[in-house]
């Protein structure tokens, strides 16, 4: 199990049923410290602290002459503590700090404030190196090399990166400390990790680069392997988490008036953002993978109780039962494949964002299971960059999966499954009714009118699945993109109302919107619920379908023309008409955008 | 007036939410009332700012992970990087009460699983049953019973996340 979250929930799954710690675990820790020296809490905040300090300053310069002295004097209680291994030392333990005179000192977690030259090195968790005085040289690193070794220090010091605060050298090797009230990290642990990182992510794109190579050569598709890609995918993360700590620390670095340094550490930081970036989009795009072989695996079970529930039907042909749970299982399975296109869409979007949008050629892989035609084209149009217009309201749901084909050629194959015709003008494909097969469409739900008032009756069902239990007795078309985890509960009764309206109900007692696109109602998440990156996702989408509107609109009004100048008055009527209609989308259009502007202006107040 | 606190006070109140964060990380029961008192052997002997109960956690909690790296360094199973990333999940998740709300949720939202979900969830974490136990005592496939857990913790999550919001 490797997501944390998932971890979590299972460590607390065993707290709940097995009991959190031992009850007396609290006894044994204070058992157990009730020899070491009191626990000294500052009760109050940094300026009563002040104070105290104060006050002993004040103390200590009454009693100077005769507290230098004892201070002077060697005395029992002057040891160091377990923390703190030292050599060649002199020091003296001046209240909770010890003031480092000479000699070298390994802290390790715990070890008290240690001081020397003004300067203090506390809070530390993990381990650090002092030495009074000078950053040491190769020589003196090397007569202290036996000595760092038995006290744990095995790493070589003279590659680690020193620095000079006050009277003393501090190398900290792992963790963290406080250096003059300042945190410091183990920078070059952490600038080591990084560069190892960057040789495996090298090494990691290239095995990448042949894999794919490989495969291109490859005519069986190798099997998918779930372990060996969790491995990957955790392995990657491992390797953003060291890419993002980098570039914290580069981010954290303060000029020193070099600007070559300054240079060069600007210059690594871009470099490592894009690093991050691709990493990203490769953990995206493995993550996303990893969903569609899980909803794959559920479909193609689901696959496999269907079908033995069509066998037993066969033979039971009047099992009131076996039907219930056969049309539940088609709903579920309808759910997972739209949850499949969605994946497939995000996944091609993910592809998308690193590819020249203006050429158009670039080949796309698409998935639709019975989905508007206007939105297929509509999905095409964004992701090749085409221009396309849908003529009139062919209302034509369509069923494709295509892998890697040019967006002209899926287009094309499109049409002549669906007897469309496909006209390039210019820059602009206009699909439109074939010849002949005009006036009449095809419809999925021909026999159910979308607007005819149904009754409802819901008892504690899950949002979406009242949606499609609506959609599938009206033909209603509904696309729902509910907030990752969100599908409320609804519990309603209604009767003779029209569908659309039930949905819109359900949907504003739920918190949702509701966009109402005439032969498609949109749901989605209310804009408080959603992130910038998604509303303005979805602000693009919405200007990009106003654009489609618009050229459907223009292309309406050529049509117009050109049958006012042949006389046909029926044809001028029904552009005109078709044209009001598309008026009042992009009406309802700008109104949308208009809403979407503003919250994302909102946001980034 | 900052609060008046004693080595007891502060034992008593962070010692669950350590033991709890160290369980997280991967440690046995045992192993975790070990490197708790670990924990507190340091922390008390050291002198420290009282700045409230969040940051004390995150103290505790900082030095917790590093003697969980040690020990793990010890046995030569190092990952820094995903205790980094399962530290910020634990900050996140466990929140304030160092995980106590989240343990009320989770109560709650186990009872709201029905049916086989229910009997899965009480048969591997309650009885501590492995997979194969429990597809035979539910008359299903252990493949099944892999898919049928996920989907429970999924639902249980989801709940815990509404339950807390």
């Amino acid at each position: 199990m490797t997501d944390p979250h998932e971890r979590y929930l299972e460590s607390a799954l065993d707290e709940l049923y097995q009991g959190g710690p031992e009850p007396d675990l609290a006894e044994r820790i204070l058992e157990r410290d009730a020899d070491a020296p009191r626990l000294q809490v500052l009760r109050d905040k940094p300026p009563a602290r002040r104070r105290r300090w104060l006050w002993l300053q004040a103390a200590c310069a009454v009693l100077a002459v005769g507290l230098i002295t004892l201070l002077l004097l060697p005395r029992e209680d002057d040891r160091l503590p377990d923390t703190i291994a030292a050599q060649q030392d002199s020091f003296r333990v001046n209240g909770d700090n010890i003031e480092l005179e000479s000699g070298w000192y390994v802290l390790n977690t715990g070890a008290p404030a240690v001081k020397a030259g003004g300067s203090s090195i506390e809070q530390v968790i993990g381990r650090a190196v002092v030495k009074v005085g000078e950053i040491p040289d190769e020589q003196e690193l090397r007569a202290q090399n036996e000595w760092l070794r038995q006290n744990g220090v095995e790493e070589d010091m003279s590659a680690r990166n020193w620095m000079k605060v006050g009277g003393m050298a501090v190398c900290l090797l792992v963790g963290s400390a406080v250096v003059d009230g300042q945190p410091v990290h183990a920078q070059e642990a952490e600038r080591k990790r990084v560069k190892e990182l960057e040789n495996e992510l090298e090494k990691a794109r290239k095995d990448l680069e042949r894999a794919e190579h490989e495969s291109e050569h490859d005519a069986e598709e190798p099997a998918w392997d779930r372990e060996q890609a969790e491995k990957e995918l955790k392995a990657r993360r491992e390797e953003l988490d060291g890419l993002q700590k980098k570039i914290a620390d580069l981010e954290a670095w303060t000029p020193n008036g070099d600007d070559g340094k300054a240079e060069e550490v600007r210059n690594e930081r871009e470099m490592l953002l894009k690093a991050a970036g691709d990493l990203e989009r490769e953990i995206r795009r493995a993550e996303l993978t990893m969903e569609i072989h899980d909803v794959e695996q559920r479909v193609a079970e689901l696959d496999a109780s269907v079908e033995d529930l069509r066998a037993q039907l066969k033979k039971e042909p009047d099992n009131d039962n076996l039907k219930l749970k056969l049309a539940d299982q088609d709903a579920v399975r309808n759910d997972l494949q739209r949850k499949l296109d969605k994946l497939h869409l995000d996944i091609a979007n993910l592809e998308k964002g690193g590819k020249d949008e203006a050429t158009g050629a670039e080949p796309i892989t698409i998935d639709f299971v019975q989905k508007n035609i206007h939105e297929v084209m509509h999905t095409i149009a964004m992701r090749a960059g085409l221009q396309i217009v849908v003529e009139g309201e062919l209302q034509i749901k369509i069923t494709v999966m295509f892998r890697e084909i040019r967006p002209r050629e899926a287009i094309r194959a499109i049409c002549k499954a669906n007897q469309l015709e496909m006209i390039e003008d210019g820059g602009v494909i206009i699909i439109k009714q074939g010849k002949a097969e005009q006036g009449h469409v095809t419809r999925a739900d021909d026999s159910r009118d979308p607007d005819a008032p149904i009754n409802v009756n819901f008892v504690e069902v899950s949002l979406s699945e009242a949606i499609i239990d609506i959609q599938k007795r009206s033909g209603l078309n509904v696309e729902m993109h509910l907030p990752p985890g969100e599908d409320p509960v609804v519990t309603l009764h209604l009767e003779k109302i029209a569908p659309r309206a039930i949905v819109k109900i359900m949907c504003e007692g739920a918190d949702l919107r509701v966009i109402d696109r005439g032969d498609l109602l949109l749901v989605r998440p209310a804009l408080a619920d959603m992130s910038l990156k998604d509303i303005e996702a979805e602000l693009d989408q919405t200007r990009s379908e106003r654009g489609a509107v618009e050229n459907r609109m223009q292309f309406s009004e050529v049509a117009r023309e050109a049958a006012q100048q042949e006389g046909d008055k029926q044809a001028v009527k029904e552009h005109t008409d078709h044209i009001a209609m598309l008026k009042d989308r992009l009406n309802e259009l700008d109104g949308e955008i208009k809403t979407l502007e503003e919250a994302v202006k909102a946001r980034k107040r | 007036m900052a609060e008046q606190l004693d080595r007891e006070t502060l034992v008593r109140r962070h010692h669950v939410g350590v033991w709890r964060y160290l369980r997280f990380l991967g440690c046995e029961r045992e192993q975790a009332d070990d490197l708790t008192q670990e924990t507190f052997l340091v922390f008390l002997r050291k002198p420290f700012d009282y700045n409230g109960h969040a940051s004390t956690s995150a103290y505790l909690r900082k030095i917790a992970r590093f003697i969980y790296l040690e020990a793990r360094r010890r046995s030569a199973t190092t990952d820094a990087a995903t205790i980094e990333e399962a530290e910020r999940v634990f900050a996140e998740t466990a929140g304030e009460s160092d995980g106590a709300d989240y343990l009320d949720a989770l109560a709650e939202c186990v009872k709201t699983l029905a049916g086989k979900a229910g009997d899965a969830v009480k048969l591997q974490y309650g009885e501590q049953r492995s997979q194969e136990e429990i597809a035979e005592l539910l008359g299903m496939k252990p493949n099944g019973i892999k898919t049928l857990l996920q989907r429970a913790r999924a639902h249980l999550r989801d709940c815990i996340e509404r339950r807390l919001r």
